[in-house]
Order: structure tokens, then sequence, then C-alpha cells
């Protein structure tokens, strides 16, 4: 089209190669450091405005030096701010350092600091931002594409987005929000600078990404060989085996470095475990918080041998002496356990990468996989839900409405949502229906990316399988070139366990109780039965208890289940390990009576199990709540506000005077917490003193 | 192409994506609207010079457009159109907000522009639509029903009546989507099972939204759309504005109830008897004497006859201007709207109503549609100069449209003019 019509391409020459260098030379803090391979070519493309830029490197290449230098020299041209999206602010704290020194002016907008985007606005609007950074889900964030984007979008004079193989549906890290950022490059004119930059891309990916950039799309693609690294994988069945081996050989191991989980939970217990093993470890998870600075730089410092993570430490972390990267479980894809892996050794002469496989790993895999997409049923109940609404519904008004969890209402209401056309837009607080209706393509696409994570997860069983050809069998399924040969400075760790320690693991497993925090709330719409609503009264509080297991898990978990479903009763073994648990716990005031919840359907397995718990400790036991009505059991109950409801009127106490003083509050298992807060309630109300809530096994995915 | 199966839903155009950050406020929030946007006629004028450069506004955005941005500067400030052109990322957003509530957005120069209003409205004709539901549904014609927004319940009745006789007839209503007696007429039509088209003038997204609406809008019998950004507020100015192009949509207009020399509908009536003459115009006849209808009559509004069967109100809308009107708007001298002064700003825009014709066939079908609205005969040179052609050419094309009975041929001098016009005069 512009050829036709004579429009010659004029270009202002606005890249300064001098001042480009100058400014890696600051953030680098290194006099004579000169540009790697390929960053001063892209740096030059994006400011001159060449068109959209593709750049895959692995992580550490310095991509973030490619974009905060091309924004920079814009910024001093006189444009514009640049806008980075990617999904792992809080992970680039060490970019941002090198941004400082050379004079960007970077503001992150997260959900973690509404307080200062009032301040970073200002700071926007005044011109002083040079570079501005925001998570895919902020960007979703109808509030803030209002309150704040819409302030500086018109001078955005550079996209960046960050980690750009997420937008690719064959990407192992498809995330939904990047639906959105796709529709957004769909919708840019070619004439706003665009820079998309990934560490791994295999050819599905590139395939898409071309899609959604456009044909004349510049890719700039490094090498994926790593022969620095070890590749070894052993199959060890059970958590015990793996916490055994990692005991043992972690000490072992030269340097610093990161173990995988898949989940936080055993991110937190694994981590437990070596501590009390004597290793200098620390779990780092999305839940971590604020002290996920300090560990990192504790990691960057090598001052802790190892973190135990879940993905949350992950994309753009950067530590070229990593010596080590160990999977506790198998991760769910070769792109994603690649580019985990990956992290080790970027500056060592050999670094170690181990993935250990147990029995549980395809079963968590399975359920990620499973859980990933709404099912049918659930779209059409908040589809139909929200058609008979003239003013649409709020979150909360769906549950309750529906009987589905808080987590699977979210999770359909974000993928309608990121649908385009949507058949669901929120307006105000509310989501409300748009004339468009769900299309088939939505379940198809649905279906072919289940099958597509199977086929990844049975590619990665493959890889746990080899006895040889680790990186060889990686960078083959990465669409890379193989390369043979890699450092034999290093030996392959042993294969066997060590049976005392795995004798310690089922110990530790045993002794780690979790925690149930008291419910403060009535759900919203209240309890009508019982006249409740708004925050619970603190006198009527249930205090902080205790769980002795997770159900079916490792240690105390297998053993109630076959109490319950099995032999009807739950054994002395667990009424030992109760008490036991009871006076290392020491809740203060100490309860001085013992109480359970009732049942209609099991009249005597726990009121049974809690007499036998208060002999063994030594106190008098009443059964002081009794049931009134038959409801449906709790775990049908799919979200909190149905299962609040489940319990309104159902529980009440018995006739007589209760004892008096603190209680231990026995149950088998705890899922909301509902019938707990009710009984607490009760017995509060009825004179009883602090109620110490302990069951067998929390349910659920506390 | 991948294997991958990421589907496109209705891209917008690039000439569209140019055509808006010109022209559009793009509001996705509370951010401040440019107070640098080109105006109509700047806009007008912008497209006129890149037509005659061959150039069109999509080039305006090409990476490395700067030339053309300094070529330019004598329509607009360089600096103005680089800070609008540079607005990339806001559009994104905005299109971005528009498309997840299924608004369409269309220029010009897209083929799914409403043919209609690009005919006859021309230079005028909005440069950006915004619309959601079937945009087919604009290229029917049908009757334009516009009239105040407080009218009596018997008013209304006679709106909702008409309403369901349109759908009776199977013709669409077009009215301009306010409460009173637009609402009437369009519900009216719908209920019936018939089509309606709603053109706004404010808050396009809110209605989109709108539980009444959506159903119709689903089941491609209702098309609302509107000139104005799918978020700006009610404006007198645009309400009064969009009237031009409810009557542009039809083939013929009523007006049902209208305040003598104020508010939208008496201002809108006026300017289409005055100044537009694009359709018909009818009044609905009241009991009373009515001042508004008496003035609008002696401009040549004509009486509405009551039609009560759809044949009767097929024949009511068949109706034309009379010829020494429809002169005035065509092939009229020295108005500047002589049909190849018109820019049109996209290789595809010759095709918006034959799409798959090869170019001589497009080329003829133009011909044959301005040829069809001679009202006042002319000789073979005459029209050759119109249409500044050889007459040769003229001749070809003139005895090709008598063939087709398009044209007929007068003796006297020899004179061509319209056949339809012979038919209903």
């Amino acid at each position: 089209m512009t050829d036709d019509c004579g429009c010659d391409i004029f270009k202002l020459m606005l890249y300064n190669s001098s001042r480009a260098l100058q400014l890696l030379r600051l953030g680098s803090g290194l006099e004579n450091a000169t540009f790697r391979e390929g960053q001063e070519e892209a740096i030059r493309h994006i400011v001159e405005g060449r068109g959209r830029l593709l750049v895959v490197q692995r992580t550490g290449w310095g991509k973030s030096f490619v974009y905060f230098i091309a924004a920079k020299l814009l910024r001093e041209q006189g444009y514009g701010p640049a806008l980075l999206i990617s999904p792992l602010l809080a992970l680039m704290r060490n970019q941002l350092l090198a941004a400082q020194r050379m004079g960007v002016r970077a503001a992150t907008i997260n959900s973690d600091n509404p307080d200062e985007w009032e301040s970073i606005e200002r700071a926007i609007i005044n011109n002083e931002v040079d570079i501005i950074l925001v998570s895919p889900e902020r960007l979703a964030n109808e509030r803030f594409q209002a309150q704040v984007l819409s302030r500086v979008a018109a001078r955005v004079a550079l996209l960046v987005i960050d980690e750009a193989h997420c937008i690719s549906d064959w990407g192992h890290d498809f995330r939904p929000h990047y639906r959105l950022i796709e529709r957004i490059l769909r919708a840019l004119p070619p004439n706003l600078r665009l820079l998309a930059t990934t560490a791994t891309a295999n050819d599905r990916v590139m395939d898409d990404l071309r899609v959604v950039l456009g044909p004349h799309l510049d890719v700039l693609r490094g090498d994926l060989n790593r022969p620095s690294l070890l590749l070894q994988t052993i199959r060890l069945p059970t958590p015990e085996e793996r916490m055994a081996w990692l005991a043992e050989q972690l000490p072992n191991l030269p340097g610093s470095g990161i173990i995988y989980t898949l989940t936080v939970r055993d991110a937190n217990r694994l981590s437990d475990w070596l501590k009390s093993r004597g290793i200098n470890v620390e779990s780092y998870t999305g839940q971590t918080g604020d002290g996920r600075d300090e560990l990192e730089q504790r990691l960057l410092d090598n001052k802790v041998k190892a973190l135990v993570a879940t993905t949350a430490l992950g994309m753009g972390f950067d530590k070229p002496d990593l010596a080590f990267v160990i999977h506790y479980q198998t991760p769910g894809s070769v792109v994603a356990y690649y580019q985990q892996v990956g992290r080790a050794g970027r500056a060592l002469e050999s670094a170690y990468g181990v993935l250990l496989s147990g029995q549980e790993d395809t079963d968590v895999i399975d359920y990620f996989i499973e859980t990933a997409f709404p099912t049918q049923e659930e779209a059409e109940q908040v589809l139909n839900a929200l058609d008979k609404e003239v003013s649409g519904l709020s979150v909360p008004g769906l549950m309750e409405r529906l009987n589905i969890s808080y987590s699977r209402i979210q999770k359909t209401i974000d993928l309608l949502s990121l649908e385009s056309p949507a058949p669901i837009v929120k307006e105000g607080t509310k989501w409300v229906l748009t004339t468009t209706t769900l299309s088939e393509e939505f379940w198809k696409r649905a279906e072919r990316l289940i099958e597509l994570r199977r086929n990844e997860r049975d590619q990665m069983q493959e890889y746990v399988g080899l006895s040889s050809g680790h990186m060889d069998f990686l960078i083959r399924a990465l669409d890379g070139e193989s390369k043979e040969g890699r450092s034999a400075s290093l030996s392959l760790l042993p294969t066997t366990v060590d049976a005392q320690l795995v004798h310690a693991a089922i110990e530790f497993l045993r002794g780690s109780s979790l925690s149930i925090e008291p419910r403060k709330q009535w759900p919203s719409g209240g309890m009508p039965a019982y006249g409740l609503k708004g925050k619970i009264h603190a006198e009527h509080l249930a205090e902080p208890g205790k769980a002795l297991c997770m159900w079916g898990d490792a240690g105390w978990g297998r053993l109630v289940q076959k109490g319950k479903y099995v032999d009807k009763r739950f054994s002395d073994e667990l009424v030992k390990a109760c008490a036991d648990l009871v006076r290392a716990w020491n809740p203060q005031p100490a309860p001085t009576w013992v109480t359970c919840i009732p049942s209609l359907r099991h009249p005597h397995l726990v009121p049974d199990f809690a007499r036998k718990l208060s002999a063994e400790l030594g106190l008098p036991f009443q059964n002081a709540i009794v049931k009134t009505e038959v409801r449906p059991e709790q775990k049908t109950m799919a979200n909190s506000t149905q299962q609040a409801r489940n319990v309104d009127g159902s529980l009440d106490v018995i006739d007589q005077p209760l004892l008096t003083g603190p209680v231990l509050l026995v149950d088998d298992m705890v899922d909301s917490r509902w019938t707990l807060t009710v009984a607490a309630w009760l017995l509060r109300t009825n004179g009883a003193g602090e109620v110490w809530p302990l069951a067998l096994a929390f349910t659920g995915n506390a | 192409m991948s294997t991958s199966q990421i589907e496109i839903s209705a891209p917008v155009s690039e000439n569209t994506k140019a055509t808006l950050l010109l022209t559009a406020p793009l509001i996705v929030g509370r951010g401040e609207n440019s107070k640098e946007l080109l105006t109509a006629s700047e806009y007008a004028k912008l497209a006129r010079f890149l037509f005659n450069k061959g150039c069109q506004p999509a080039d305006l955005i090409a990476a490395g457009a700067s030339e053309l941005v300094v070529e330019l500067s004598k329509i607009v400030n360089s600096d103005r159109l680089k800070r609008l052109i540079d607005r990339g990322f806001l559009l994104s957003q905005a299109i971005e907000r528009w498309q997840a509530r299924a608004i369409w957005v269309v220029s010009r120069s897209d083929e799914d522009y409403p043919r209609l209003l690009k005919e006859r409205l021309k230079d005028i004709a909005p440069p950006v639509l915004y619309g959601c539901g079937d945009s087919a549904i604009l290229n029917n014609g049908g009757l334009a029903v516009v009239g105040s927004r407080n009218a009596d319940p018997d008013t209304l009745n006679s709106a909702t009546r008409i309403g369901e006789l349109a759908a009776r007839a199977q013709r669409t209503i077009i009215s301009g989507g306010a409460r009173g007696i637009d609402q009437a007429a369009m519900s009216g039509a719908l209920e019936a099972g018939g089509d309606a088209a709603g053109v706004l003038a404010d808050s396009l997204e809110r209605a989109v939204l709108n539980r009444d609406h959506r159903n119709y809008l689903r089941d491609g019998r209702l098309v609302l759309l509107s000139p104005y950004d799918p978020q700006a507020g009610f404006n007198i100015g645009n309400a009064m504005q969009r009237n031009k192009f409810i009557y542009a949509l039809a083939d013929a207009a009523l007006v049902v109830k209208a305040d003598y020399g104020k508010g939208g509908t008496w201002a809108g009536a006026v300017e289409q008897l005055d100044k537009l003459r694009l359709v018909p115009v009818y009044l609905l006849p009241t009991a009373q004497q009515d001042a508004a209808l008496e003035a609008l009559g002696k401009k040549g509004a004509l009486t509405w006859p009551n039609p009560t069967t759809p044949e009767e109100f097929s024949e009511a809308l068949a109706a034309r201007i009379s010829s020494s009107d429809t002169e005035q708007l065509l092939f009229s001298a020295g108005n500047g709207n002589q049909p190849d002064d018109t820019p049109e700003l996209s290789d595809t825009s010759s095709q918006t109503h034959t799409v798959s014709l090869p170019p001589d066939e497009q080329l003829f079908s133009t011909v044959r549609m301005l040829l069809e609205q001679l009202d006042t005969p002319k000789t073979d040179q005459e029209i050759a100069n119109e249409l500044k052609v050889t007459k040769g050419q003229a001749r070809d094309w003139i005895k090709r449209l008598v063939k087709e009975g398009v044209l007929e041929k007068l003796s006297g001098p020899t004179r061509y003019r319209s056949a339809k016009s012979s038919k209903l005069f």
C-alpha cells in the first residue's frame, strides 16, 4: 500500500550509538561493557521505528537492557513513555536497579501498591516517568484501565510484551490474560513501536506469535544449547523417599540452587523438613509476600543453600552462578522444565539439573489440566444466572445463587470475559451479558488445550524415563538444533536413598499439623435462620485451631481416610497423635473440657473419637451440641456461601447446662469452617469459654 | 498460516484505525479527550489530499510515514498530526473495549460502511460509525420515523402501529432510539417480528448492554449505530446532527410529531426539506391544527397516506422527491458535488455496492446508479460533460442503460432521463 502511493519511508536518525553504549555501561556498572550479540541491533531497530520485533533469547541475555535503553533514547528524543507488560514484575528488582543507574525512571503499577497509584499517575502525567511496568492481570482490570491507564495511553511510545510466549495457545505457560494482549496487539496500528520478548519458543509458538504480531515481524533468535548442564532423572515414588534423598544429597552439592515443587504446600513442607535436618533453605512461593526480595537476594549472595520454590520464582530470575536446579516433582511440560532447569549454570563451567519424579506427579498435573477450564455446565449456570438479572451480578451475588465454588466461578468469569467478543463484561462491580453468545470455538479451544497439555505431560514422562541424552531430548522437543558434547567435570548423583532418613521423613510428615484460622465474618446475605449477619462478635469467635493432617496425605492422612470410610472408627494411633498434638500445641487458656460436632449420618464416629481423646487428655467430655436437622453433606456444597447456608439453623446446644471454661471442639474433617464457626458461636453464647477447634484432617485446598 | 486457530474476530481495518486516530476521542476512561482531533472539515480536506496523492489514511500509520506527515503540514500542523497518530496504544485499548462489547467500528472506506450514507451524504457522511448488531440491515432502506420525546399516548400508539405495519411489510424502521416516538416505532416493529435500526446520539455502549435490546441484537433484527464514541454522553449538537443520518438510511421519512420552531425533530425535518432533500418526508396528520405540521407542509412535506396494508405501506415508501428538488441534488452545476470529485478513500471503496464485480462492471454499475437518478432530461453531450468523459463513452453507457430500461429516450432534441421518474409522475 505504502509503495503504491509513492510515500517513501523517511527515517529520522534517532539512534545514537555512543549514547546507547554509555547507557549500557552506566546500567551494568562496568566501564568496559560492550553489547552482547544482537542487543544493539534490537535497540536500533526499535528506536528507529523499523517495525515490530520479537527477541527470543535465554534469560540473562540482557533483554531488559534492550528495552530500558530504547525507552531512554526515545525519551531523550521527546517521545512519550514506554509501557512494559510482564507477568513477573516482582522479579525485576535487579533490572530496575540497572535502569535506575541509567537514569531511566521506571514506575511499577500492580495490585500491591494501590496507595502509590496516584503519585505514580501524577508523575506520568507530569512526564516524569520513562517506562511504566504493569502485569497482564492489571492491564485487564476494568478499573485500572479507566482510572489510570487511560490518562497516559495516548502518549505511550513503545509497547514491550515480556514473556510473549504466553500469548500462544501452544505456549506451556498460556495465560488467559494474555488473550487480552493478543487482541490489543491486533488492534494496534503498525506505527506504534512494539517489542516482544521471550526466552523459549518452539516452532508452534513462533507460528502463533507471527499470526498475532503480524507478517512483518522481525525475529532475533539465540541458541538453546546449554552444554554446562548435567541433566539427570531419578524415579522416587513416595514423598518421603524424595525428602530423604534431598536431605542426603543437598549438603554435598556445590554452591546454591533452587528446588522446584508443584504446589505451595509442598514447598513449605519440604522446606520445613530440610530445615529440620539442619540445611539452610527457605521456601519461596506466591504467598511469601514481602519477604521475596530478601529471599532472592540471599540466593543471589549464596547465603542460602537453596530456595524451595514454586514457579513463583520463575521467569526473569537471573543468577548466573546458580549451581543446581532440582525438581521435587515433574513439571507439566518440556518447555516449562527447560525454562526452569535452564536457570542453572549460566556462567558456570558445570551445574546440576536433576528431576526427581514421584508417583503423585501426574495426579497433580492432571488436576491442573482438568481444572484449567470451566465445564460447560459451569459456564451455562453462570450465563443463565446473569441472564435472569436486569443489571447483572457480582461474584458474591453469583456465589449466593450457584452451588459452584468461588474459584470455579472466578475462573469461569475470567475466561468468558477474556473472549472477544466477550459474552460478559464488567460494568462497575457487576458482570452483565453482552449480545455475544459463547462460541463453539471456545470449547474447541479448551479441548485442544487440554489435549495439548496431556501430550506435554506424556512427553515429560518420556523424559523421566531417559537413561541418557537428556539435553538432546529437550532441545529436539523445543525444535532447536542439538549439538553434542557436555562438560564432564561433574558426575551423576546417587539414585538410592537412606532407609533411616526415609523413616525420619515419615515421622516428620506425621508431626506437621495445619492451622485452622477462625472465620471473622458471617457470609454475604448472613445466616437468616440464626438471625446473624456482618462481623462475628469478638467474644463469639472460635480461637485459631489445628488439623492433624491433610486429607489423604502422606503422614496421617491415609489413616484418617481409612478410619472414616473403611473401619468406621478412628484408630487409637490417631487418638494418641491428636493428644500429642494438643500437648505440643498447648493452647492458652488451656481447655478444661472436650466436646464435638454431632452428625446424624454417623452418630458415633466423632463422639467416640472425642471421648477417647478426652480420656487420653484427662479432661471431661460433654456432647454439648446437637444436630437438629438432616442436611446434605458439607462436601456437596461447592462454595462458602452455600456451605454457610447449609449449616444455618442446623445446630443447637443441649437443654442441660454446659460445662464451663475453655473447650476443645473436635471434628473429623474441616473444609469451609462454617460448622466450627457456628458451633463456636453456640458454645460461646451459652456460657462456654474459649473454643479451640481440633480436626483430624483438612480437606479442600488449604 | 499456523496450525493453531487463533480466530480473528472482525478486525478493524487499517484505514479505520487511521481515521479513528485522526478524528475519534477514543474514550476508555477518565483520560482527557484530545483537543486536537481533526474537525469534520479538516478531515475532509486531509482525505481529499490523500486521495489526490493516491494515498489512503492507512498510509499515515504505516511504519515510517514521517514524510507523509510533513507533506500534510499544509493542512494540519505536523506536530499535531503526529500526536494524533501516535495515540496507537490508546486506540488499541478503545478497540478492545468496543470489541469485548460486540461493538463494531467502520470507516467510509470499509465494505461494511452503510452504502446509503456514503452515497447520499458524500463528504458529510460520518468518517467513522460505531454499531452493534447486523449492519446489513442498514442497506435495506425502510421508513425513518422521527418525533418528539414527549408525545401523548395516542400518538405513541400510532407510532407503534406504524412499526408493526412496517414489520408486516418486511420493511425496516429507522429511528433515533430516543424515548417517546422513536422507541414506540422501533419496538412496534421489533415486537411484531420486524427489523429496526437505531441511530443513537449518545451512550451506544450502554444501549448495547441493555437487556431489552440484547436478544434483538443477537438475532440480527436490531442494529444500533452511532457516529459518536460509544461512551459519549448526551450532547444537543450531536442529537441534532444525527437526524440527517436517520433520513439518509431510509427510503422515506415520517414526522410523527414536531414542535414548531424548536427541537431536534423540527430542525431535522427543516434541514431535510430545505437543504438535503434526501428522501420524501411525510407528516402524520393530527386531529387538531398543528403549527409545525402546517409549516413543514408548506416546505414540501407530504401527508402520510395512512396505509393499512403492507402493500399500501410499501407504496408510500416508493414515493420520490419531486424532480425539481432532485435536480439540485444531482448533476447541478458548480456545487462541487460532481461524482468524480468525491474522494473515495480506499482501493476497495468502489466495491461497496458491487463487491464481486470486475472493475469495468463496477464502473458501469456506478454510472448506472448515477443515471438512475437523472430526473431532468439531458442530452448525451450534457451527460458526457457532467461525467467528464468523452461523448463516445457516454453514448456507450447510455445505449446500454436504455437497453436495460434504466434510461428512457425522449425525442425532440434527443434527451435521456431515468425511466423510473416517468412511472411515478
